[in-house]
């Protein structure tokens, strides 16, 4: 697989969603760890030879921990598997063919052939361009005088942590210029001490997750503040697990894709935030039962985001018209329902994989069933994806890519007419995005 | 005549990634049957007190108690949801339900109090079953 966006072929603003879903991806945590997962993904998709039928598990080392994992039927193992069981060792697969790093500045280069970008997607391709000349393997922090700023907020009180996180969140955590991962361990030790009500004294911005279980432990030793820490924790868990699914939940119902990905990063930050702050608690040996959340429960809303944000990246790369097609491969009769691929499109548009807003699924939805050579099959998807565009007001990706698909089913039942004015809507919009300044 | 099937999707939407807590902690990549089942069953929970059990047959009444049976207590629900295909049990259920339902309050609690159990805590478990109240008030 290749870096060049939907493998080359033209999809109006395909560069502005790429970027955004590229740089988010970028963004989860550093690079050898992200060329780890997209290594693994890569090795599930290979398809594996076992004509025994024995269970086949996958060996990933990571960060010097075994773990052992089946697809079929889904398990992690924390102990080799027992036998009868073939296991595949991933440290011996190659590098990913494909990689964050390169698709960006694939497209990079991409937006030099546009000469009037927009100053949202100019203010990204300079955070891109900074990205990308960091090549240490921790990738960006945050700066000594953010870390200073939210140390003092920490020994202030909660309003003030509140204050500065805000201002992290839209500085750093969505524009992509830190890495999630590392911002979100600073958070969850800001948090455990303005939950304790007691700030440390030592440095704890150089290892803030060490610094988290060691604090974590010793509140729990101190009888006067344990029962507090635990409640109030418990609590914030809860909130902010409610808060990360509705953030899903809204992102979901985004009328465009562009908007999407914000609402998911910080969906993901919330569930890491969870996940992390659950598992210093279980290290000291107490399970925070006032949440009413569970590990399995914590940790997949977290691995679901994230698939769902990386399979979004993934997305650009792919040949546009094969993903509708795979909706019919997926479906698998000769003649489905629009109904039929709905719910298969919207297999990437819930929790479980967010990678598309619940109405671009539709549009996929109905854009294969518009793929079909048979007028008959194809027409209900053609007014399908006619009445997409009427009736609710797309984003220029969206619109762009019903477009695409229209165009394509004319070719197809040789409607000349309509043929004619898609082309001639299609062309207007390249040509408004190659000559006019957008701004201006 | 309602959809089950369109129902129990709606469900799915709902309960979203609760549907894990039907598995262990080992477990992960919880299959999609797996998720409309314990949707399913979640929703039979909550109209099993309006089902017409005479019209859905004795044997069939039989395994719809018990699928709700082992989704609240999570006895082997995964292999039994499987072989007894959960969703078209509880669709064919919802089938026999009255066009016309009466009160959902108590449905609702009760409801609740089976997504209490299956360990969500007080206040997800009240929206839920709200929210899948919601549905079936709008079905009418």
């Amino acid at each position: 697989m290749t870096a060049a966006l939907f493998q080359s072929r033209y999809v109006p603003f395909a560069e502005e969603i790429g970027l955004v879903r590229a740089l988010a991806a970028f963004s989860l945590t550093n690079e050898r760890r992200l060329n780890d997962y997209w290594r693994q993904v890569e090795a599930f998709d290979a398809v594996c030879v076992n004509p025994d039928g024995a269970r086949q598990w996958w060996r990933v080392v990571r960060e010097g921990h075994e773990a052992w994992i089946s697809l079929d039927p889904g398990e992690t193992r924390h102990e080799p598997p027992e036998p009868p069981c073939v296991v595949v060792d991933l440290l011996e697969a190659e590098h990913p063919s494909w990689s964050c790093r390169k698709l960006l500045a694939h497209i990079v280069e991409h937006y030099r052939s546009i000469p009037n970008p927009y100053e949202s997607e100019i203010r990204r391709l300079a955070i891109v361009e900074e990205r990308l000349r960091d090549t240490s393997e921790e990738g960006p922090r945050l700066p000594a005088a953010v870390l200073a700023e939210i140390r003092g907020a920490v020994e202030t009180d909660r309003h003030a942590v509140g204050r500065v996180l805000s201002f992290v969140y839209d500085e750093y955590l969505l524009s992509g210029r830190c890495n999630i991962d590392y911002l979100t361990e600073i958070i969850a030790i800001a948090q455990l001490q303005s939950a304790a009500g007691v700030h440390i004294a030592e440095d704890w911005l150089g290892e803030p997750l060490g610094a988290a279980y060691a604090f974590v432990e010793l509140i729990l030793n101190d009888n006067d503040r344990r029962d507090r820490m635990i409640g109030d924790t418990a609590q914030f868990c809860a909130d902010t697990f409610t808060m990360a699914r509705k953030d899903v939940a809204s992102a979901l119902d985004e009328t465009e894709m562009f908007a999407m990905t914000r609402k998911l990063l910080l969906a993901l930050h919330r569930f890491e935030l969870v996940f992390l702050i659950d598992k210093t608690f279980r290290a000291a040996g107490v399970t925070l039962d006032g949440s009413g959340l569970s590990p399995i429960l914590i940790e997949e809303s977290y691995v679901c985001t994230l698939t769902g944000l990386c399979s979004g990246a993934q997305f650009v790369i792919e040949p546009p018209q094969d993903v509708a097609l795979g909706l019919r491969r997926q479906v698998g009769s000769v003649d489905p329902t629009l109904a039929q691929l709905k719910r298969a499109a919207r297999l990437r548009a819930r929790e479980f994989e967010p990678a598309f807003t619940r109405r671009f699924a539709d549009i996929l939805a109905a854009e294969a069933l518009s793929q079909f050579s048979s007028a008959e099959v194809a027409t209900p998807g053609i007014e399908e994806l006619l009445r997409l565009k009427a009736t609710s007001p797309p984003g220029a990706f969206e619109r762009g890519w019903i477009n695409m698909a229209l165009r394509s089913a004319f070719m197809r039942f040789d409607r000349q007419d309509d043929l004619a004015k898609i082309a001639l809507e299609i062309a207007a919009s390249a040509m408004l995005r190659h000559v006019e300044a957008p701004d201006a | 005549m309602r959809d089950g099937s369109v129902l129990i999707e709606k469900t799915q939407d709902i309960l979203g990634l609760e549907a894990y807590r039907i598995f262990p902690d080992s477990r992960r990549f919880i299959p999609d049957v797996i998720v409309a089942s314990v949707a399913a069953a979640c929703l039979g929970e909550f109209i099993k007190g309006f089902v017409n059990f005479k019209k859905l047959g004795e044997g069939a009444r039989a395994k719809f108690d018990e699928l709700i049976r082992r989704w609240r207590a999570k006895d082997d629900f995964e292999r039994y949801a499987k072989q007894e295909d959960a969703v078209e049990l509880v669709s064919k259920a919802i089938a026999t339900i009255p066009e016309k339902l009466p009160s959902l309050v108590q449905a609702q609690a009760r409801l609740q109090a089976a997504l209490e159990e299956f360990g969500l805590s007080k206040a997800a478990a009240e929206e839920h079953a709200k929210r899948i109240a919601q549905l079936l008030e709008n079905e009418d």
